[in-house]
């Protein structure tokens, strides 16, 4: 069950939830492109989200993975029975530097 | 465990076959190299040209059909069903159309150059049909997402334009045989106008809807203003081609009048999604982008003083050419400067591996000297056809023909790091 965070809502109105230990965005009923891309981009652009996302979202957000990648996030996905789609948005960890001989 | 790699096979499902938006994007890139030539090779034809088969009416369509057109085929077929989750119908109809539009521009591009009639019918019955497909299979995808109501409203317009842009182009290449036209010259302009305007611009704006808040990072046009950009521009359309056609100026002016009024409108909401969107750095592509929104209003302005008696043949010349070089070549180049690297990182991906970067894939001092070069061919060709001397008009051609050359090597490069090398594996978790 998602509850709302205070914190300020992404691409104007979208609102920031929290669900099972991370923030949240519900982007099932928003199907006006970009503004999905442009909720997600903003909310793991903000200092204090954390590592770790999770996005409801109606379908697959093709044009988002390119824009995770440019930020060095992962991503995984499940399907929902309703046919909508459950992103968990990960920081990826810098790789460690080489050590020398 | 989930990795980036393994994810993206999934979102491939919904992405095309990439052989498809490929090999348009591939006949572009031909095309373009293709129209430089040929102006910097006849360059007396195109700084004097009014019409009449020849090298610069070869060129003038290895831009509209070759590059302006083979771009928004393969632009549409891939990027529609992303941005409105309506898949296309058949992807082997896509494939259909691209084996009659390519090898058919180049068959009408050749008798044109030649002034060769049966070359020129065969390749235009052969584009036409191409063009019929694509026509069947993205306005069904259109009327299914009318939801979306810029792409819907700008693109089904755009369509019915390019009904009636190459039904005219066929009466056009029709009557270089038989003579029968009493207007010939004013067909022309009117198929120029609507193929130009009617179904290329239209569909720059509908794209830009999308296009650019998606390059920005912003928030889209609202509404209301998208609705009063198309009311205008479909105004201005009506009013400019009917009054070239009749010979009624006024009309013609007031056409060009309300078309500077929606792209104002447009441009308005344009800049207001570069200024506010969360990308503030966009490259070259910006440049290119605002460059032709520039050449887009400076083509209007010649137009409106053309039809008031202000200029002489040197201003319909200059209308295609800074409607048609200026503002869809330069807008379409940065465009295709941000898709193809995206493109790219979409498509990249096999399991197991790392997609690259799309900003690995676009190097900026490639893209910067494309830019410089393809400026200077703008002056220079722009200055030859207002003094109608040959020499800035060759001097520009070679410029355009090293930046299209520099353009080819940009994509080819995007396609090497895809397909040309081996990935890096990417490490799993622990």
């Amino acid at each position: 069950m998602s509850e709302t965070v205070k914190r300020a809502p992404v691409a104007s109105d979208v609102p920031v939830l929290w669900d099972s230990g991370a923030l949240c965005l519900d982007l099932r009923g928003i199907d006006t492109p970009p503004k999905p891309l442009v909720a997600i981009v903003e909310l793991i652009e903000r200092a204090d989200t954390g590592d770790s996302v999770r996005v409801l979202i109606a379908r697959d957000p093709i044009n988002l993975y390119p824009e995770l990648l440019e930020r060095g996030w992962s991503w995984s996905k499940e399907f929902a029975e309703d046919g909508s789609l459950r992103l968990t948005l990960t920081r990826d960890v810098p790789e460690p530097p080489e050590s020398g001989r | 465990m989930s990795f980036p790699g393994a994810v993206l096979m999934g979102a491939q499902a919904r992405l095309l076959d990439p052989t498809i938006p490929y090999r348009y994007f591939a006949a572009a890139l031909g095309f373009h190299i293709l129209l430089w030539a040929l102006i910097a090779a006849f360059p007396e034809d195109a700084a004097v040209f009014a019409g009449g088969s020849g090298p610069a009416l070869a060129a003038l369509h290895s831009l509209t059909l070759g590059v302006l057109t083979a771009t928004a085929m393969g632009a549409a077929f891939q990027m529609l069903p992303v941005a409105t989750g309506r898949p296309l119908r058949s992807t082997r109809a896509a494939r259909i159309a691209s084996w009659f539009f390519i090898p058919g521009t180049g068959l009408l591009i050749w008798g044109m150059a030649a002034g060769e009639h049966l070359p020129m019918a065969l390749g235009g019955f052969a584009v036409a049909l191409g063009l019929g497909i694509f026509l069947v299979l993205i306005s069904e995808i259109l009327w299914r997402a009318r939801g979306f109501e810029p792409l819907g409203r700008f693109g089904l317009t755009a369509l019915a334009a390019l009904l009636v842009g190459v039904a005219l182009g066929f009466v056009l290449i029709m009557d270089d045989d038989h003579g029968f036209l009493d207007q010939r010259a004013r067909t022309a302009a009117v198929h120029l106008i609507v193929a130009g305007f009617g179904f290329m611009g239209l569909l720059a704006l509908g794209f830009s809807h999308v296009l650019v808040p998606l390059f920005a990072l912003a928030q889209g046009v609202p509404a209301g203003e998208s609705r009063a950009t198309f009311a205008l521009s479909a105004l201005g359309l009506v009013a400019g081609a009917a009054g070239v056609y009749h010979g009624v100026w006024f009309l013609a002016a007031g056409g060009a009048f309300f078309g500077l009024l929606g792209a104002a409108l447009h441009l308005r909401g344009m800049a207001r999604c570069l200024a506010t969107g969360m990308r503030k750095n966009l490259g070259v592509s910006a440049l290119l982008l605002r460059a032709g929104w520039g050449f887009l209003v400076t083509s209007l302005i010649v137009g409106l003083v053309t039809a008031l008696g202000f200029f002489e043949m040197q201003g319909p010349r200059l209308f295609a050419f800074l409607a048609l070089f200026g503002w869809l070549l330069t807008f379409l180049l940065g465009v295709l400067q941000r898709i193809l690297p995206f493109l790219g990182s979409m498509n990249a991906t096999g399991a197991g591996t790392k997609p690259p970067r799309p900003s690995e894939l676009a190097p900026e001092g490639l893209l910067r000297a494309h830019a410089l070069l393809h400026a200077l061919a703008l002056v220079l060709v722009g200055t030859g056809i207002g003094m109608e001397a040959a020499l800035p008009v060759r001097l520009g051609g070679i410029a355009g023909l090293l930046g299209a050359v520099i353009y080819a090597g940009f994509a080819l490069r995007i396609w090497w790091l895809i397909h040309g090398r081996p990935h890096a594996t990417i490490k799993e978790r622990p």
